[in-house]
């Protein structure tokens, strides 16, 4: 047995030329390794090109030395070419485009008028994928086939020409929200004709975005309707739970589902790692940022080619500079060999990144999310997770980057100390057994529904008896009159307003109301934007901003105008802000014992903050703050403790209230991992009763945007699995008496915490 | 099926600090493009009701489509939009206009030529926008008739579209302000939805904003059609409403609420109309006929400019020098003095050419032009190339640019060894 040593990659035998296999024994025997998983290699299956195909297109894959097709490609093709909506799930890597190329290609060869459109959820796919399909073009001597993108980075002088030209459109949904619908009567060609749409990466489409996504496709169907066409869709996606249900929520259409994956894949080691523990009392572990560098850089100083997940832009960054000094030794190309990729990027900066990484000249690659899609970057051995991306897809997808075609190749997840994190690295069996992620979304969350609803009734006037998405939308409709936004004119309603209402409404979010942060220290500039509901606890007065890794100090949040006044400093501590959150229940829908799932209303304000310190985090100094309300009106799951159980425990009534919290804390982070989203996407409050001696102390796990977008009720459905999970995570969190990892760092919280899912059956 | 009726309930009327979220309210609109001192001019204008001489009685017009308003109504040959004859319209004068700045299509007769402008719901363009108001001018014999459409309601703009489109299809070419970027393709939008053919696909089009530009933004500035009419034919309007309160206008009449500013709206697109009209005449005039010494120097210029790149060269050089006769802004005087040298050159003139490049070497500002062209006269004309390497000497030491520097570095490094092998011939 090795000794137990901090980190077995200094380990001075391991610097020494070793090989792959070699090396990866020695991870193994890591003590900080909780878990390992190996995926035998699979032999990929193969059929025949589906006699179908035309001749033309078949000569064309054989230019691409592909004489055979996957089993799932030509599923595809068969089912597509049955008229069906197809969606397709199968791992990075699989060949998933020409499940959809082959299809759109051959409607395209048979009728030179036929289009189709793609959308892809970020402008760097549509490039990708741009060049692979002029070649596509180029090969197929048909007709001439125009492939184009169109986004706003195109050329208003080219961008006539694409209208009326292209058969194949590449786009992304805000540039269909805000510059192709609202002007359809450019794009005749398109509608008129439109065979296919083809959404990439569906599983993007979740939440917010995903609700916003429905409407923006029942807008188009309205508009194809008007030209005359019906077009079929072809959907991929990476591995979720419910890809057919998704894009039938989506597109309101039937699917047919493709998910057996003929592609092969290469052996595969996957680690999961959890840094040590450097403080038993705190529990604080090592930082998982070092860990990830150090396991990269031993991986790349013997020449072993690996990705470096991050999840956000500063990480992306420090990694960058703390690889590039830890290798710089090596040799003298070194600062070529390690390259950061992230959004802000430019994009001609990223094209070479990519093809760097394709001939093997860049070695290693630190990446946000941008890197997480299908973007072509070529076979990398390792992938080095720098903390859970927050979705077992989103792993997985990672995880994918290395090893894309043969041969073996090794996934790190480097955990850090969130709950969620150590969730994870301590139960990989859940983590490998299911992939229970739902792309969940609500289409008709009713601030969505009235944004859209606008847009559509500017793109074309609205039938006083049409339905949209399957619904009678009446009511809202004279909720917009009333509010002079539309007009009612013999059968339809008409647009009244010299607004272009697509222009104040951002796919990406519920409300479009946005905080400018306007930097004062030379001359005002703009330097950034913050979403109304965030802005109260980043941007209020005396609050320190950062962006970009630079501190700016708000000397001003000037409400009405929706602006932050902020100056540059350089201060040794930042603000955390001090919010109260008040919920009140409206109306319950389901009851079961002590859980429930209903309609509350959140009061949520931001009272105070507190000045930290960075690195020590000491605390140096607070301050009230008076700032406005946030309510809103949404959907949530909530348990009820019984009172006299509650009161019964053991506590003093402070230690009972922590606990409350502790729960609270765990039980919000869990629930993300259960629903696929975003911390951000849920909130959570208690009620101990104090003012009310009838009520039951209460957790709230409630969906944090306004109207809610459909998480509260399959969190009431899935209770049982968060709440057995945070009952595991608390129970096996090594700290003694709460952490950040379990039920945060409050007194008596993690005991408390415990009791109080006693009380409820769960321990 | 969601209960929408009580999410409905459920959204607060909209609160002070929320309200914003709406779509940008009009006042707040308006204050982009209006100064308040003019809204409130037009508000208060209002009240005394305005003399609508050019507006007649509307009558409404009904076919399969449905019905729409139509007003019409006729301006006779003495008709004097402020000091243009408008009967003084002619085909083969808006002809070369055309041809001068290269505007395609052909010009037909008189009587196949239409002026139109649109009154709209919205400017930023987009499907939602509907023209309520299109106002169509056009000759018949020496009268000028003017045709307005109007919808009283969204339902009646199919057979507003229809009869327009009639109408329009007696005509070859459509004048317009900006139509290009607003007026034509809105309309086609209209026709598309309509399930109609536009009848622009059969016509030609000039918009004479481009040439207005290219004419009059040196000398005016504004190219707004209100302050050209005004500066260029003395055309006064009276109380006139805004461009961006019109769709207000309109939205109030729709909801039946009193619209005392419709009324301004008919006026102000018929007062557009017949200015389109009569702005063409004018420019039409610029080029086909001379100019008088007296006229803003900055127009002289601009034309000359226009001339100038249609190579009328001996035109254009009188008119630059008229410009500088009657007295430049520092920048176009020098610019000016510059093109006059090349077209001298260009010309075959060379000693005049030789005598602007010497006074542009005698302005306060460093000249390229002035510098390269004494230099190329010395070289070529005089073979002097003493000469020559001093006015580029000079013009080593002046240049600000590194740019410039470079090109008169590269020029004096040729003739150096242009006057080497001179030497070397002579001495031979």
């Amino acid at each position: 047995m090795r000794p137990k040593r901090r980190l077995l990659l200094n380990d001075p035998v391991l610097t020494k030329p070793s090989l792959l296999r070699e090396f990866l024994g020695e991870l193994q025997k890591s003590r900080s390794v909780s878990g390992y998983h190996h995926i035998p290699p699979r032999e990929p299956r193969f059929v025949q090109v589906p006699a179908g195909l035309d001749a033309r297109l078949e000569q064309a894959l054989k230019a691409r030395r592909i004489d055979k097709l996957y089993s799932h490609q030509a599923e595809a093709f068969e089912q597509a070419g049955n008229g069906k909506n197809v969606v397709i799930v199968t791992p990075t890597a699989s060949g998933k485009s020409l499940c959809y190329n082959l299809p759109v290609l051959q409607a395209i060869i048979e009728n030179s008028d036929a289009r189709a459109l793609y959308l892809y959820p970020t402008k760097a796919l549509t490039y990708d994928q741009l060049d692979d399909l002029m070649q596509w073009a180029e090969a197929l001597t048909v007709h001439s086939i125009g492939v184009y993108s169109y986004d706003g980075d195109t050329p208003q002088d080219a961008r006539s020409a694409i209208r009326s030209r292209g058969h194949l459109i590449l786009s992304n949904p805000d540039m269909l929200h805000k510059g192709i619908l609202p002007h359809h009567t450019k794009w005749t060609k398109l509608f008129e004709n439109l065979r296919f749409i083809v959404v990439d990466e569906l599983h993007t489409y979740r939440g917010v975005f995903g609700s916003h996504l429905a409407n923006l496709l029942r807008r188009v169907s309205r508009i194809c309707e008007f030209y005359g066409s019906a077009p079929q869709f072809i959907c991929t996606s990476a591995t979720i739970a419910n890809p057919k249900e998704l894009a039938e929520k989506l597109t309101g259409q039937p699917f047919e589902y493709v998910q057996q994956s003929g592609a092969g894949e290469g052996e595969k080691h996957v680690f999961f790692y959890n840094p040590p523990v450097i403080n038993k009392q705190l529990g604080i572990r090592r930082s998982y940022v070092r860990e990830a560098q150090d396991i990269a850089a031993a991986f790349l100083k013997r020449n072993i080619s690996a990705i470096v997940f991050a999840n956000s832009r500063l990480i992306t960054e420090i990694l960058v500079r703390y690889l590039k000094k830890t290798l710089d030794p090596v040799g003298p190309a070194t600062n070529e060999l390690v390259v950061g990729y992230r959004g802000g990027y430019l994009p001609n900066e990223r094209r070479q990144i990519e093809r760097g990484l394709r001939d093997g000249r860049i070695r290693g690659v630190v990446s946000t999310n941008a890197l997480e899609l299908g973007i072509d970057i070529g076979s990398l051995d390792v992938s080095v997770l720098a903390g859970y991306p927050g979705t077992v897809a989103s792993t997985w997808q990672r995880m994918g980057r290395a090893g894309r075609r043969s041969g073996v190749s090794v996934a790190v997840l480097v955990a850090s100390s969130t709950p969620l994190d150590q969730f994870i690295v301590n139960h990989p069996e859940y983590f490998l057994s299911q992939p229970p992620e739902m792309g969940l979304i609500n289409p008709d969350n009713i601030h969505i529904l009235i944004n859209h609803l606008q847009c559509a009734t500017f793109e074309l006037p609205f039938r006083i008896d049409e339905r949209f998405g399957g619904h009678d939308v009446s009511e809202i409709l004279e909720y917009l009159r009333e509010r002079g936004f539309i007009h009612r004119a013999g059968n339809k309603w008409h647009w009244t307003s010299d607004s272009y209402p697509a222009d104040s409404i951002s796919l990406r979010s519920v409300s479009s109301d946005n905080f400018v942060v306007v930097e004062t220290t030379l001359e005002a500039r703009i330097i950034g934007e913050v979403d109304y509901t965030s802005a109260f606890s980043t941007l209020h007065e005396k609050a320190i901003y950062l962006h970009q890794g630079q501190q700016y100090y708000v000397h001003q949040l000037d409400i009405p105008e929706r602006r932050a006044y902020v100056k540059r400093v350089d201060s040794d501590y930042f603000t955390d802000a001090i919010t109260y959150t008040k919920v009140k229940i409206l109306e319950t829908m389901d009851t079961s014992a002590e859980h429930n799932h209903g309609e509350v209303h959140v009061a949520h304000q931001v009272v105070g903050f507190k000045k930290l310190k960075f690195f020590t985090m000491e605390n140096t100094g607070s301050g009230d703050l008076n700032l406005p309300v946030q309510e809103m009106h949404t959907t949530s799951y909530w348990i009820t403790i019984p009172r006299d159980a509650f009161e019964s425990l053991p506590y003093s009534s402070t230690e009972r209230l922590n606990g409350l919290h502790g729960l609270a804390y765990a039980l919000a982070h869990l629930s993300c991992v259960f629903l696929m989203c975003d911390r951000r996407d849920i909130g959570s409050a208690v009620d101990a009763g104090v003012e009310d001696p009838t009520f039951h102390p209460t957790i709230f796990i409630y969906d944090n945007f306004p109207g809610g977008i459909g998480l509260s009720r399959p969190l009431y459905e899935v209770r049982t699995d968060v709440l057995k999970a945070a009952t595991q995570l608390i129970q096996s969190c090594s700290c003694e008496d709460g952490c950040p990892s379990c039920v945060g760092p409050t007194v008596s919280a993690k005991e408390v915490a415990m009791k109080i899912l006693e009380l409820l059956r769960y321990a | 099926m969601p209960d929408f009726a009580k999410a409905l309930r459920g959204l607060k009327p909209p609160r002070k600090i929320g309200a914003e979220a709406a779509p940008t309210s009009p006042a707040s609109y308006d204050a982009q493009l209006f100064s308040l001192r003019e809204q409130l001019q037009f508000l208060k204008s209002g009240q005394i009701r305005m003399a609508c001489t050019t507006l007649p009685e509307g009558e409404i017009h009904s076919n399969h489509l449905g019905s729409h308003c139509v007003m019409h109504s006729v301006y006779p040959e003495d008709y004097f939009h402020g000091r243009v004859r408008l009967s003084r319209f002619c085909s083969a004068e808006l002809s070369s206009l055309m041809m001068l700045v290269r505007a395609k299509g052909t010009v037909p007769p008189r009587d196949r030529i239409v002026f139109l402008d649109t009154e709209t719901t919205g400017i930023q363009g987009g499907t939602g926008i509907c023209p309520f108001l299109v106002g169509i001018g056009f000759f018949v014999d020496s009268e000028f008739h003017m045709i307005q459409y109007f919808i009283r309601d969204f339902d009646e703009e199919p057979s507003m579209l229809l009869a327009l489109a009639e109408r329009l299809n007696r005509f070859e070419l459509a004048v317009t302000y900006n139509g290009a970027a607003f007026d034509i393709p809105l309309l086609e939008t209209r026709f598309t939805l309509a399930r109609m053919d536009s009848p622009f696909r059969e016509m030609s089009h000039f918009d004479l904003l481009f040439t207005a530009r290219k004419l009059w933004r040196n000398g005016h500035g504004s190219c707004r059609l209100v302050a050209l009419e005004n500066e260029l034919i003395s055309f006064l309007r009276g109380p006139d409403i805004p461009g961006a309160m019109i769709p207000r206008a309109y939205f109030d009449y729709l909801q039946r609420r009193p619209a005392p500013a419709l009324q301004a709206v008919f006026t102000h697109n018929c007062q557009d109309v017949i200015s389109l009209a009569a702005l063409t005449v004018h420019a039409a005039d610029r080029v086909n006929f001379e100019p008088a010494a007296l006229d803003e120097p900055l127009d002289l210029f601009s034309l000359a400019r226009m001339l100038e790149s249609s190579a009328d060269w001996q035109r254009a050089i009188r008119l630059y020098e008229m410009a500088l006769d009657g007295g430049l802004p520092d920048e176009f005087h020098t610019k000016a003095l510059e093109n006059v040298a090349i077209l001298y050159r260009r010309a075959g003139q060379h000693e005049r050419s030789l005598a602007v490049c010497k006074q542009l070497l005698r302005c306060s500002e460093f000249s390229m032009v002035g510098h390269e062209g004494a230099a190329i006269y010395y070289e070529r004309v005089a073979q002097n190339y003493e000469a020559a390497v001093s006015v580029l000497e000079a013009g080593l030491v002046r240049a600000t640019k590194n740019r410039w520097k470079r090109i008169l570095q590269m020029r004096w490094d040729r003739l150096q060894q242009k006057r080497l092998e001179f030497e070397a011939i002579r001495q031979q």
